[in-house]
């Protein structure tokens, strides 16, 4: 039902650009994903003094992608600056067991929030070459993810490093946001 | 506040205002014959003892005069506009007020006020002219007029002004601007006249642990201009200005080596101190008699010094010379290292006993070390590591934010490293600066949390409005709403919000913009000048502390 809403959404107010905010507990990953997702050089002629912002064009539709950590105590008042992401990449460190609860928290408070109701979660499955790495199923669990059900949900094994499975989580975003070319 | 568009025809109509009074005061005093003492404020009650009266009447007119040119160069400038037909002008102006001073040395007394002057207002006009090419050639004389007579005072500010206006051109191999080069290399040629001058640089700034390595970067600006862009790379000038530029360059090499020569031949030909002595050598440029000579020479320096006994205290050993180019020479290379991996090099430096292995020590390192890579220190003091975390408490606690509005005391915070980009690392420095800025003004927010979180916002916000792929700017209504609450469940004053939002999008909060163009120019030769941060400040701020004044 929640992936129908959403869906819905998305058609009654289709846009060429989307917002979205990547979060995950430290050293999950999310700079290296966010560094491995942004095509082409990286251009800091003048870097701005701030959160990591990155740009990146995929199947014709225009990601602006947030940084915004999931800090270890989210406060709601930054929280509101979710407004307007249409979605948001959970990295998770899947070998680390010890803090996946701490995830599973910081992830339903952040479902939970108003400016998010409309916006698809995608979670990464990260470090998937490791050894003792978790799998996506022993993930899902972990996250009780399949208790979503006001957000259109989606697991993506990944490893950041070499760049596998990103590209496949973002087409998954792609499908969900009836993007058009820009202009 | 007046807008700068609005501000600078009342700024030139002002300028033109004093410069015509102040010609004014120099024709009154000239024909009156008296001295207009009521004019200069910081008189000095002993002035009457001068055993020159004729100099002593002109010169508080001319100090006036001076002020007044150096004022009047600095707002043509900023205004951007009538620089070219005002310049021959006030070159005239520049020479004749340089040319006084220079007169007017003679006079022990006079000469330090004139010093003074020559700080305020000529360096900062200095300063401000010597980003515009056109005024490079200006810049260059009225530079080497002061290298050449008042180095001793002036020590802080030739060290800015050589990296700004010579190294700078000299440095630039792949895209040089011929005729700039040019003239930089007709200012080395001049340097290289006296001998002295180019020993006094080695000794105070490659000597010196604080300063940058003028005299190495001059020469291996020489070296590479000399030996001309490298192949395959495309440069801006002609095949025969390139030629030019090379022979120059090799001539300015000769210069200098010639120069060295000529200096060892007057040590050797005249061993004792006292007669070699220089008049304008003051306590901080070691006199000739005093250096360091490097072939053989040495045993006689020290044995001269040691027959001297009152001398020796003054004058610098030959080896705590050499010991502090050394230690100079390891110090840069723990810096070099930490530019490549931060931790290596904080414990190169550990090891090497330049540095002590105190969370306090290392902050203040890290804080106060030119030449460090800010991006570096910002990734360092952000690790979640232990000791990194005491590390980056200790540099917050180093700062005091007493009486600072929110938004300065985070432009102040953030000027001294690049702040990582990752969400928690944001979030660890962030709040620790929260908890300081409350310590030291406590009565601003009802809880440090309440700042943490504004801080964080304030942060997201100067994204939101200064990176350029954020297409939907943050409106001052989003900002406000985005701080509901924040303040224990209750919102803080709506104006004072949509204030903070108009200061930071107005202006950005950013690093010291010199350093970091100097720092991609040179990633691995970055030896700033200790301390520029608080020249340029302090000089930048009696700038605006005087023109808030004349405002008024």
């Amino acid at each position: 039902m929640g992936a129908f809403a959403s869906r819905f959404w998305f058609m009654l107010f289709p846009a060429n650009e989307y917002k979205i905010v990547v979060v995950g507990l430290d050293n999950a990953g999310k700079t290296t994903t966010l560094y491995k997702l942004h095509l082409g050089e990286v251009v800091t002629t003048h870097p701005t003094v701030g959160s990591n912002v990155e740009e990146l064009v995929y199947k014709n539709i225009r990601f602006e992608v947030w940084d915004l950590g999931g800090q270890d105590r989210l406060r709601t008042s930054w929280a509101t600056y979710y407004r307007g992401t249409h979605a948001v990449i959970a990295v998770i460190d899947s070998t680390d067991r010890d803090r996946i609860s701490i995830m599973k928290d910081e992830l339903f408070m952040l479902l939970g929030h108003d400016d998010l109701q409309h916006s698809v979660i995608l979670v990464f499955a990260n470090k998937q070459d490791l050894k003792d790495a978790m799998t996506p199923a022993e993930i899902t669990d972990a996250l009780s993810l399949h208790s979503i059900k006001n957000h259109d949900w989606h697991i993506q094994a990944c490893c950041a490093l070499t760049g596998d499975g990103l590209y496949d989580g973002l087409g998954w975003i792609a499908q969900r946001v009836p993007g058009k070319a820009p202009s | 506040m007046l807008s700068s568009r609005s501000r600078s025809p009342i700024l030139l109509l002002f300028t033109i205002c004093l410069f015509a009074v102040s010609h004014l005061f120099l024709l009154f005093s000239l024909s009156t014959r008296h001295p207009s003492a009521s004019l200069y404020p910081n008189t000095n009650p002993n002035l009457s003892l001068d055993p020159l009266p004729p100099l002593r009447l002109q010169s508080p007119t001319i100090w006036f005069v001076f002020r007044n040119t150096c004022r009047d160069t600095d707002n043509l400038t900023s205004d951007g506009s009538p620089v070219h037909r005002l310049i021959d002008q006030h070159s005239v102006d520049y020479w004749h007020s340089v040319e006084s001073v220079r007169l007017l040395k003679t006079l022990e007394t006079e000469c330090s006020r004139f010093l003074g002057a020559i700080k305020q207002y000529l360096c900062l006009s200095l300063l401000k002219n010597s980003s515009s090419s056109l005024m490079i050639q200006l810049s260059c004389s009225i530079f080497i007029s002061l290298v050449s007579r008042f180095r001793a005072g002036l020590k802080a500010e030739i060290g800015v002004f050589f990296p700004m206006i010579v190294l700078r051109i000299l440095e630039n191999v792949v895209q040089p601007n011929f005729q700039q080069k040019i003239i930089v290399l007709r200012f080395v040629d001049k340097l290289c006249v006296d001998s002295q001058i180019l020993v006094d640089i080695f000794i105070n700034y490659d000597c010196d642990i604080n300063s940058s390595n003028i005299f190495e970067r001059m020469v291996n600006g020489l070296l590479k201009t000399a030996q001309g862009a490298p192949p395959g790379t495309a440069t801006t000038l002609l095949p025969p200005q390139e030629v030019t530029m090379k022979l120059e360059a090799m001539k300015s090499l000769v210069a200098i080596l010639k120069s060295m020569g000529d200096w060892m031949n007057k040590q050797l030909h005249i061993p004792d101190p006292h007669s070699a002595k220089k008049p304008d050598a003051a306590e901080n440029i070691p006199g000739p008699g005093s250096l360091p000579m490097a072939n053989g020479n040495g045993d006689e320096a020290v044995e001269g010094l040691d027959s001297h006994s009152e001398t020796s205290t003054e004058a610098s050993d030959v080896s705590t010379i050499e010991q502090q180019r050394a230690y100079k020479l390891e110090f840069q290379e723990g810096i070099s290292l930490f530019n490549r991996n931060p931790k290596k090099g904080i414990e190169f430096l550990i090891n090497a006993n330049k540095l002590g292995n105190s969370v306090e020590e290392i902050a203040a390192f890290l804080k106060n070390t030119s030449g460090l890579n800010k991006t570096l220190i910002g990734d360092y003091i952000g690790e979640r590591e232990d000791f990194s975390l005491k590390v980056m408490h200790a540099y917050v606690e180093c700062f005091d934010f007493q009486g600072l509005d929110f938004d300065e005391a985070i432009r102040v915070f953030l000027q001294g490293f690049r702040l990582p980009g990752e969400a928690q690392k944001i979030d660890r420095i962030m709040e620790k600066f929260a908890e300081r800025y409350c310590k030291c003004n406590p009565k601003v927010f009802s809880s440090a949390d309440t700042a943490y979180v504004l801080a964080y916002s304030v942060i997201l916000l100067n994204t939101d409005a200064h990176k350029p792929m954020v297409k939907n700017k943050m409106s001052a209504d989003d900002f406000i709403r985005n701080n509901r609450g924040i303040d224990d469940g209750k919102d803080l004053p709506e104006q004072y919000l949509r204030f903070l939002f108009e200061r930071i999008s107005k202006k950005e909060i950013k690093m010291k913009e010199y350093d970091l163009a100097l720092q991609q120019k040179q990633p691995l030769n970055s030896k700033r000048v200790l301390g520029l941060d608080s020249i340029l400040n302090i000089v930048i701020r009696k700038w605006s502390e005087e023109k808030t004044y004349r405002d008024k």
